[in-house]
């Protein structure tokens, strides 16, 4: 192996980040307290299902759905561990430090990821052995330990990643508390529940019923479960890499980015949900109740790819210019040519996911025909609700930053633009989103409510949260106009930005002669 | 060793660096000062990779910052004026972290640990809690993480900032030690008095502008009309007489009494030629009982060059 390749083997086996939070965590008294914890409460769970009456027949699943639940919250214990450690080391500028010594964002953010791993693997043996009592008490089924296993593991390494971007996000104590009660609601209220109906989803397209039936027939390698898997994998992984790059542009602002990461992995997250979306659209999918949901998602990555790469520098980064230029490869010249860093090149991404959408919004459109929508079709409303939901995030990324650009002390702290930006469309949004139910409901029971037109104007207007709750047929060309609008705002926008502050390039970056 | 050129850093309206150029040969300390807000610490980030200059080249052992910021990166050592958090690492975890960091080879790693933990001796407190160190120690932890990389370029931001004397004595021996050992060090202090010890040049800058650089005796030179001379005489009645006297030679300047009847002047003919002039106010009867020739302090020529502004 050459030189090179060792070093790099040697920033996976060797990882100095590694080390040093492994080292940090078995040092702290925090670790002991946890063991103790933890063995503690499985012995306490299983002394107590053993002494159940006899009678008891699932003895084993009780004490097998307690374990797990003392799983998940040590799992959670370690990412906001990790959270705390990683938000001290950012406020304290030692992250400086790291960088000074060349290591490589993606090092860093791996280290602090298999750091957090390494410390839930280990809770997770300390507990094996009282699954494995809780087995033998009987009344548990095998596929549900595994099920129930495998669905902890895929779960904690988002949930890490989206510990460790909270941490690196915020620049101050404040924001960064603000933005931490956000992601408790996220975690403990919106991901369960999302998660939940992806499983549902998962196991329905898979053609079985419940995610322990999934396991069973996909370890008897049922092609459809095969499948099923493939894909889930296909966007697991993606999403965990844009999480993972995330982390490493957020890590350092001032001199690095993976903003051309997050973009390229942002349009080819896109490009495979809009195809699994025609393809659930073209088998009947459009005609569920929940089918307008189906476009969150995009709409979601709209939106964290506006706030993550947006509001950001005009200009690229120094050391991401040098490896733009240092780029030998054609393929890797062509990525960085469609997706480099900074405002500019994320308004680029955007319009190219807005296309997609486009494409494949015309490409569902000709299977269920305009008249289906014109004339009130079920399949064709759900449809236009999906798709606009998606298409009008633009306007919300546009709209909340363009008073605020004027002013210089925004345009100066891109990191304070970003929380206002995200503290609207929350306090806007959650009081609106919460009447939108509310009407939605009262309409489906009693009609039309007094005043309802306005509330809905409101939430489409106001805040995504709120906006995705509209299911009024009048508001779906508005919001693409919006979205249209949106676009050409955030490219107002840059221009504004340039206008008023022209983007300095180092002497010795501008071509020579 | 370091080149900068033209360097120019702005935030927004303010300029924070302006047209900064100056050369650093290899083995050099040059000391950096400048008023508060003058650019200091600015212009050391630069250097260090961790701002993006607005303008101007910066050149660390003929490598340059835009062509190849990764091996200007590896090839200094930066000392800021913050530690970080390491919350219950001991101090040989701490530079342990830091040589697998700047990916020291493992055979190395051990020794360049020993050595450096020798050099600013942390042996005694290795196993000790970096969060449980005092000030002084958590500098010379600092200074060592600095130093894992081996660099020939070491940039120090107010290492002696808030240590008491026998630190800071202990650290200027330490810079000292390690300028004989051919590294070039650029260190920025607010203490006068500590730079003029082992500083052989200086750069002053002002309102992020270089307003001195060179030989620290090349800049007082330059300040001082001819030498500064001091006279005590046994008799304080001769006194106005020796004034008179001293006024009507063609190199003696800006004659001054002070109350306790010390009669200082400017020189500004070549020294040597000062003991003839000596000898002839001797002969001339006038009681001289000390005679003693000073240079400009630091401080002066920083009050000097800086008009007054330090703050």
């Amino acid at each position: 192996m050459t030189r090179a390749g060792d070093l790099q083997l040697a920033g996976v086996v060797d990882n100095a980040m590694l080390y040093k939070d492994l080292t940090q965590w078995l040092r702290n008294r925090t670790f002991v307290f946890l063991f103790f914890g933890l063995l503690t409460v499985a012995e306490v769970i299983t002394v107590f299902v053993v002494l159940l009456p006899p009678t008891q027949e699932n003895a084993g699943a009780v004490a097998f759905g307690f374990l797990s639940a003392v799983l998940f919250v040590y799992a959670v214990i370690i990412a906001f561990l990790g959270h705390n450690l990683t938000a001290r080391e950012f406020f304290n500028q030692t992250f400086e430090l790291y960088e000074l010594s060349g290591m490589s964002l993606e090092r860093m953010a791996w280290g602090k990821l298999v750091s957090m791993l390494t410390q839930f693997l280990f809770g997770f043996f300390c507990l094996v052995p009282f699954m494995f009592v809780s087995f033998m008490l009987g009344g548990l089924d095998f596929y549900l330990v595994i099920t129930t296993s495998v669905l902890l593991v895929l779960a904690v390494v988002p949930l890490y990643l989206l510990a460790l971007f909270v941490a690196l996000l915020s620049k101050s104590r404040q924001v960064s508390g603000v933005v931490r009660g956000v992601i408790l609601v996220f975690v403990f209220l919106l991901l369960p529940w999302w998660g939940g109906l992806a499983i549902v989803g998962i196991a329905g397209f898979g053609g079985t019923g419940s995610p322990v039936e999934f396991m069973k027939s996909l370890m008897l390698l049922d092609p459809a479960a095969i499948r099923s898997t493939l894909i889930f994998l296909a966007f697991y992984v993606q999403i965990c890499l844009l999480l993972f790059y995330a982390c490493c542009n957020a890590i350092s602002p001032s001199t690095d980015s993976r903003a051309t990461a997050i973009q390229l992995i942002s349009v080819l997250l896109t490009a495979s949900y809009l195809a699994l979306w025609c393809s659930w659209a073209w088998n009947g999918f459009a005609t569920s109740t929940y089918a307008y949901l189906t476009y969150v998602p995009l709409a979601l990555l709209f939106l964290i790819l506006g706030l993550v790469t947006f509001y950001s520098r005009l200009d690229i980064p120094i050391m991401a210019a040098n490896r733009q230029r240092r780029a030998r490869f054609p393929v890797t010249r062509l990525v960085y040519a469609c997706f480099h860093a900074g405002s500019k090149g994320a308004v680029k991404t955007l319009a190219i996911c807005y296309g997609l959408c486009v494409a494949s919004y015309a490409l569902t459109l000709s299977s269920y025909g305009v008249t289906s929508f014109a004339a009130g079709g079920t399949p064709g409303v759900e449809l236009h609700h999906a798709a606009s939901t998606a298409l009008q995030m633009p306007f919300f990324l546009a709209v909340p930053a363009w008073p605020l650009i004027l002013a210089p002390q925004f345009r100066r702290n891109m990191a304070a633009l970003r929380t206002v930006v995200l503290a609207c469309w929350i306090v806007l949004g959650i009081p609106l989103m919460i009447m939108m139910i509310i009407v939605n409901e009262r309409a489906t029971y009693y009609g039309a409510v007094d005043g309802q037109v306005l509330m809905q104007g409101l939430a489409v207007l106001l805040s995504p949260l709120s906006s995705v709750f509209v299911l009024a047929d009048g508001f779906v060309l508005m919001r693409i106009i919006l979205g249209v609008g949106g676009l050409l705002g955030m490219d107002a926008i840059i221009r504004a930005r340039v206008r008023r502050e022209p983007i300095c390039v180092p002497t010795e970056v501008l071509p020579q002669g | 060793m370091l080149r900068v050129e033209h360097l120019t850093k702005d935030f927004g309206p303010l300029r924070a660096v302006n047209d900064l150029s100056f050369e650093l040969q290899r083995g050099r300390i040059c000391g950096f000062v400048g008023p508060n807000g003058a650019g200091k610490t600015t212009t050391m980030r630069m250097i260090a990779t961790l701002e993006e200059p607005t303008a101007g080249t910066i050149s660390v052992n003929g490598m340059s910052l835009f062509d190849d910021p990764y091996r200007v990166r590896r090839s200094i050592g930066f000392m800021p004026d913050h530690y970080g958090v390491y919350p219950a690492l001991t101090c040989e975890d701490y530079l342990e972290f830091y040589a697998r960091a700047y990916e020291v080879p493992r055979g190395l790693r051990e020794s360049r640990i020993r050595n450096i933990m020798e050099f600013t001796g942390l042996e005694r407190i290795a196993a000790k809690p970096v969060e449980s160190l005092s000030k002084g120690m958590k500098q010379r932890l600092n200074l060592g993480r600095a130093l894992i990389n081996d660099p020939m370029l070491l940039i120090m931001d107010e290492p002696a900032a808030g240590l008491d004397p026998r630190a800071r004595v202990e650290l200027r021996f330490l810079v000292k030690s390690l300028a004989e050992r051919g590294k070039t060090i650029f260190i920025s202090s607010h203490i006068l008095t500590e730079l003029a010890e082992i500083c052989d040049h200086m750069l002053i800058i002002d309102h992020g502008r270089s307003v001195a650089f060179g030989r620290f005796e090349d800049i007082q030179k330059n300040l001082q009309e001819g030498t500064e001379i001091t006279l005590r005489l046994l008799h304080a009645d001769q006194v106005p007489r020796l004034e008179l006297q001293l006024s009507e030679r063609p190199h003696v300047q800006n004659i001054r009494v002070d109350p306790n009847g010390l009669l200082t002047f400017n020189f500004r003919d070549e020294l040597a030629r000062f003991p003839d002039l000596l000898r002839e106010l001797l002969n001339a009867g006038f009681s001289i009982v000390e005679c003693r020739h000073g240079a400009l302090s630091m401080e002066d020529v920083f009050l000097k060059i800086t008009e007054g502004s330090l703050t």
